[in-house]
């Protein structure tokens, strides 16, 4: 009895803290958020309880749509671009089907370790009317009204932005994936390949069912990352022009802390929990005939 | 013998121990929340500030930290949440620093300013800043949100004269971009220029601060013609191509390198930017620029007015008391008196202190600047005036919206109108 009792509390003292700081760092912030959601507060003073008012407000409001729009935008690119081309990329490398494979690989590595204001300024001083594109094209053609137009368009603005993320966050996916193929063990390649297998069909019938896992761990970190995207759009712009590259946790963010609508802006908080955890589930439906579990 | 050599080490000792404690009372450490990029050439007097200040009070030391921009604002407002904030801040004395403002944070400096100390400066800038005439920063220089530069060079080398009204200047559009060149460089990528330096302007001229003081309270509304035809000059000058291409996607400081290097005969900014035009430009180039008020305008009811407020300079947080408070205001009244002013006005700003300008050696656009907002009235500016949400979610995006021909004019005011009434804090002041 003293036994059990002594070896209960071990666990608990090796669980207690860890459990608190978890309690302390993400389940009272979510309760709290979804608290706030009810209310109407300015971050002091009194709080006024607003029902679903807030939830009726994000339904109603065209800006939240604009960003759930960029959002989904970007768990596509996330998803549909980055890890395939990733995996692509990491299984060339792998292969050894370019020369100098180390080199391409630092290569493609390299934007991930930028900064994403460094990589923001950079791509803006390409696209930006002055800019070296639209100076360029300005020279060749005598237009001298060139300026990229995309980025006025409230259509396809947000095409850049998701062009420049697919740039600097494939490579991620591409090293996890390498670093999971490295773990296939040769023989079945080589198996495959006596068999008079493709390398088409080495990749796609035996590698990518074998990378089941891998794909789902990627599309997890792809699809909480798209949701939780701020610093590159904000760095590169602002969600302008006129709310076009809007995202749900800019949105959030100025809601709460720039205008001080503490209620509302919780209310956008728990709808991206909410949608994080809805895309995360689908995804494991998805990839469970791909053998991840 | 032993005793005495004791005796005598231990007296040093002591003594040692004693002047170091005394030293280290009377340091006094504030922390300084500054919004500056020091990168810019306007910000070029500022360590020049700190150093002086410092050679004059090495007991009190600074630990700065700047960020710039909105940036400044989104950290600040992280900090008031939390309700831990610096001894010293810029601060704004209005609308923009309401988060700090409302929350009683800021403290009132009425105590320290004398009739004596008051007459040094600007009478404008005591105004009262607060609900019950509180005074919580001394402006160091008028932030004037509209000026016209021109470069007479590039005017005299295409046949060009001075506009007088923005139908002329539009008149000139054709031949400006025929030569290869921007008729009037301007940058809205951070969306707020064109209502700081543009529709503010633009409504005075229609229709004046009292309207604008009705509006505030709702006895007008910016659903109102003046205002409608404010935003629909704006529309209007993207149409003739007097601005440039692409006007949303360009930042202010990328307008004023093209208006540097040649590239365009007018630039509209701030009436700040005289500084950073003289540390940036070449000194030949600079000789020939000039500044004027915004051509007339067809309607305006008011005329060649800019829109100004007073400017943003560092505060005091409320909690401070003591050797803490006392040596916070010898930095305010250092740095925003007679020998601040003195360095700042070398580098090119003319500071709300008053300074005798005969012992200066004022360069012809600053004199031209100075004679400028001497003779022109000052409409407000919107965003220092009506809520940050209603200006920086719905006005400034739907200018952005206007000017890329997606919105009307009368669409945004009415959106705004809606805003305004359902939320703003002036209208529902009682």
């Amino acid at each position: 009895m003293n036994y059990t009792a002594s070896k209960k509390r071990s666990y608990l003292s090796f669980v207690l803290p860890a459990f608190v700081i978890y309690i302390g760092v993400i389940i009272f912030p979510v309760i709290f958020s979804c608290a706030l959601s009810f209310v109407d507060w300015k971050g002091y003073g009194p709080m006024k309880f607003v029902g679903l008012g807030n939830y009726a407000r994000m339904f109603a409001d065209p800006v939240f749509f604009i960003g759930l729009r960029n959002n989904i935008l970007i768990v596509l690119i996330s998803v549909f671009g980055q890890i395939p081309l990733g995996m692509l990329l990491a299984y060339m490398l792998h292969r050894k089907m370019v020369r100098h494979a180390d080199f391409f690989e630092v290569l493609i590595f390299l934007p991930i370790t930028m900064s994403a204001v460094i990589v923001a300024q950079l791509w803006n001083r390409i696209f930006s009317p002055v800019g070296i594109l639209p100076s360029f094209v300005r020279l060749v053609t005598g237009n001298q009204d060139f300026v990229m137009k995309i980025f006025e368009n409230q259509t396809f603005a947000f095409v850049p932005i998701m062009f420049v993320l697919l740039w600097q966050h494939t490579s991620l996916y591409m090293v996890i994936f390498l670093a999971n193929l490295q773990r296939i063990p040769n023989s079945v390649i080589e198996a495959a390949r006596l068999e008079g297998a493709s390398e088409g069909t080495i990749f796609l019938k035996i590698i990518t069912p074998m990378l089941g896992g891998v794909i789902f761990i990627n599309s997890i970190l792809a699809i909480s990352g798209s949701f939780k995207s701020f610093d590159l759009i904000y760095s590169m712009t602002g969600g302008g022009p006129a709310h076009y590259t809007e995202v749900i946790a800019m949105y959030m963010y100025n809601t709460t802390f720039v205008y001080q609508n503490y209620g509302y802006g919780s209310a956008l908080s728990i709808i991206i929990i909410v949608f994080i955890v809805a895309s995360i589930l689908l995804t494991r439906l998805v990839t469970r005939p791909m053998g991840q579990d | 013998m032993h005793m005495r050599k004791l005796a005598i080490a231990a007296a040093l000792f002591a003594s040692i121990v004693l002047v170091s404690s005394a030293a280290s009372t009377d340091t006094v450490t504030l922390s300084v929340y500054a919004q500056f990029d020091l990168a810019q050439p306007q910000s070029a007097y500022w360590p020049v500030t700190v150093d002086a200040f410092q050679k004059k009070y090495p007991n009190i030391k600074l630990d700065f930290e700047y960020v710039s921009g909105e940036a400044f604002h989104q950290k600040f407002q992280a900090m008031a949440a939390s309700g831990d904030i610096p001894d010293l801040f810029t601060c704004y004395a209005g609308a923009r620093s309401s988060y700090i403002l409302d929350r009683g944070m800021v403290k009132d400096l009425r105590p320290w300013l004398t009739d004596a100390f008051k007459k040094n400066y600007n009478a404008a800038i005591w105004s009262p800043q607060g609900p019950n005439g509180e005074i919580y920063i001394i402006s160091p220089n008028m932030a004037v949100c509209t000026v016209v530069y021109v470069n007479t060079k590039l005017q005299k080398k295409l046949g060009l004269s001075m506009p007088k009204t923005l139908d002329e200047m539009i008149a000139q559009v054709p031949a400006i971009r025929a030569a290869g060149l921007t008729p009037l460089a301007f940058g809205n990528k951070s969306q707020w220029q064109a209502q700081s330096f543009l529709l503010s302007m633009l409504t005075d001229r229609m229709a004046g601060t009292a309207w604008f003081d009705k509006a505030m309270k709702g006895t007008a509304k910016f659903t109102d013609k003046p205002f409608v035809d404010a935003i629909a000059v704006e529309k209007q000058m993207i149409d003739t191509k007097l601005l440039p291409a692409g006007v949303n996607q360009i930042e202010t400081p990328q307008a004023m390198e093209e208006f540097i290097q040649g590239k365009a005969v007018y630039l509209l900014d701030a009436g700040w930017r005289v500084s950073g035009l003289k540390k940036a430009a070449a000194p030949e180039d600079y000789a020939g620029y000039a500044a004027i008020a915004f051509p007339a305008v067809k309607g305006e009811v008011v005329h060649g007015s800019s829109a100004a407020t007073t400017g943003e300079a560092l505060a005091m947080n409320s909690k401070l008391t003591g050797a803490k408070a006392e040596a916070a205001w010898n930095f305010l009244s250092f740095i925003y008196g007679q020998e601040g002013s003195d360095i700042l006005m070398k580098y090119g700003t003319v500071p709300t202190y008053k300074l005798d300008y005969s012992k200066y050696d004022i360069d012809s656009l600053n004199k031209q600047y100075i004679q400028l907002i001497n003779s022109q009235s000052m409409g407000y500016v919107i965003d220092a005036k009506m809520d940050g949400e209603g200006v920086n979610n719905l006005l400034n995006p739907g200018l952005q919206a206007v000017m890329m021909g997606t919105k009307t004019p009368a669409q945004l005011a009415g959106e705004y109108e809606a805003w305004v009434a359902a939320n703003d804090s002036n209208r529902k002041k009682k």
